[in-house]
């Protein structure tokens, strides 16, 4: 009886290793787990049917055991409540993509969204890109001056051959790895985020 | 700070007549909206003022020929401060609305319908991006939770938010504030009141200061 208990485990483990999931991996965007989803997806069926089965009988006055009615309700709406978060979590995720990559999506990222998440990665990239648009008279670039500007120079040092990189006041600068260089500070911002250039301290 | 950009202005601004008072207007906002626990009423005409009056002086700045001038350079750091702060209130009230589209969108709908002092939560395009943004999240939720829900199951309870209890630090700016009530939590329906001095400070629930700070009375620190 015992084992068998074990090996059966809670009604909403598999929902709580979605949760988990996202916990123990702060700093990256763990694989949409389709699996888990569908297996919780199941769960909820299953417990409904039960629940439905028991309703049934009480409908048709046969003998019933009512006891475990809301039991199973609280675990469906449990695990619907840790479905929700893994999903919220991805999602807030994925937002704060947008803010760091701009519109484009790096590889490792986009394998890891279902269609659904790229789908809605799209369509927010879209809203923010109209609503900056939108701004003043033409459009204005949220994603630089994320930091109070102190100087309006910085030294950076490039990470890679990036190539030929012009400045806004069209100076063409020939960035190759490990070159250092004295560069505006909004026209790095967005290299020095996508990892091409590093602040030199 | 002390080199103050002269920016020539538009004539169409008659409530606020100089520069200077812009941005002083835009800091306070700015700071109060970073502070506040919900959002605050759109400033968005002002940020647009400080866009425009951005772009001018950068065109102005262009021409300049000698551009090693070191009143150049301070001109350009100081465009650059206001950038940031122009940004950073943006980037500020758009994370709010993220937070939860709907709810903001049905409190601005009330407070614009307000028959008494109507006034808009939001700018056209934060309703309009408010609107999209929440579309798109239910999109995804319908897509991967609710959809396989049983029908009893789909609705799902979002919680509000509840201002109730955040407390804020609040500097008084104006001297017709007067007095301010408190709820008085040993007795519900008492009520404590406090005398708000010019240039005094508080910690005090938000909700009791919340209009004052949406008129720029008082500042949130």
């Amino acid at each position: 009886m015992n084992s068998n208990d074990q090996s059966r485990g809670g009604v909403a483990d598999k929902a709580l290793q979605l949760v988990l999931e996202m916990k123990r991996n702060p700093d990256m965007m763990p694989p949409y787990n389709t699996d888990l989803m569908r297996q919780c997806q199941q769960k909820i069926d299953e417990l409904f049917q039960k629940n439905a089965a028991e309703v049934q009988k009480i409908s048709a006055g046969l003998p019933h055991d009512p006891t475990l009615l809301h039991p199973r309700l609280g675990a469906m709406i449990h695990i619907r409540r840790c479905m929700l978060a893994y999903i919220n979590e991805r999602k807030n995720r994925i937002r704060s993509y947008r803010w760091r990559y701009g519109g484009a999506l790096p590889v490792s990222v986009r394998n890891a969204l279902c269609d659904a998440e790229i789908q809605f990665f799209n369509e927010y990239s879209g809203t923010l890109a109209r609503f900056q648009q939108g701004l003043g008279e033409g459009g204005v670039n949220l994603l630089l001056h994320t930091a109070p500007p102190k100087t309006l120079f910085v030294q950076v040092r490039s990470l890679e051959d990036f190539g030929e990189f012009e400045t806004m006041d069209g100076n063409l600068v020939q960035l190759t790895k490990d070159s250092l260089h004295s560069l505006p500070r909004q026209d790095c911002e967005m290299l020095i985020r996508q990892g091409v250039l590093e602040l030199v301290h | 700070m002390t080199d103050e950009p002269t920016i020539d202005m538009d004539d169409d601004y008659d409530d606020i007549t100089t520069p200077e008072e812009v941005l002083r207007k835009m800091t306070l906002m700015w700071q109060n909206e970073l502070c506040a626990p919900c959002l605050l009423p759109s400033q968005m005409e002002l940020v647009d003022i400080l866009l425009d009056q951005i772009q001018g002086m950068e065109d102005d700045i262009s021409r300049q020929r000698d551009k090693m001038q070191l009143r150049i350079s301070l001109h350009r750091s100081e465009l650059q401060r206001i950038s940031f702060l122009t940004s950073d209130y943006v980037r500020c009230r758009l994370r709010k609305i993220e937070a939860n589209p709907n709810n903001v969108i049905e409190e601005h709908n009330l407070r614009k319908n307000d028959v008494t002092n109507p006034i808009e939560l939001l700018s056209e395009t934060e309703l309009k991006f408010a609107e999209e943004y929440a579309l798109a999240e239910a999109e995804l939720f319908e897509k991967t939770v609710i959809e396989f829900m049983p029908v009893a199951l789909k609705k799902i309870p979002v919680p509000k938010p509840d201002h109730k209890n955040d407390m804020v630090y609040a500097k008084v700016l104006d001297d017709d504030v007067g007095n301010v009530t408190v709820t008085d939590w040993r007795d519900l329906n008492a009520e404590l009141v406090l005398e708000m001095e010019k240039s005094s400070c508080h910690l005090i629930p938000f909700e009791s200061v919340k209009p004052y700070v949406e008129e720029g009375k008082m500042q949130l620190l």
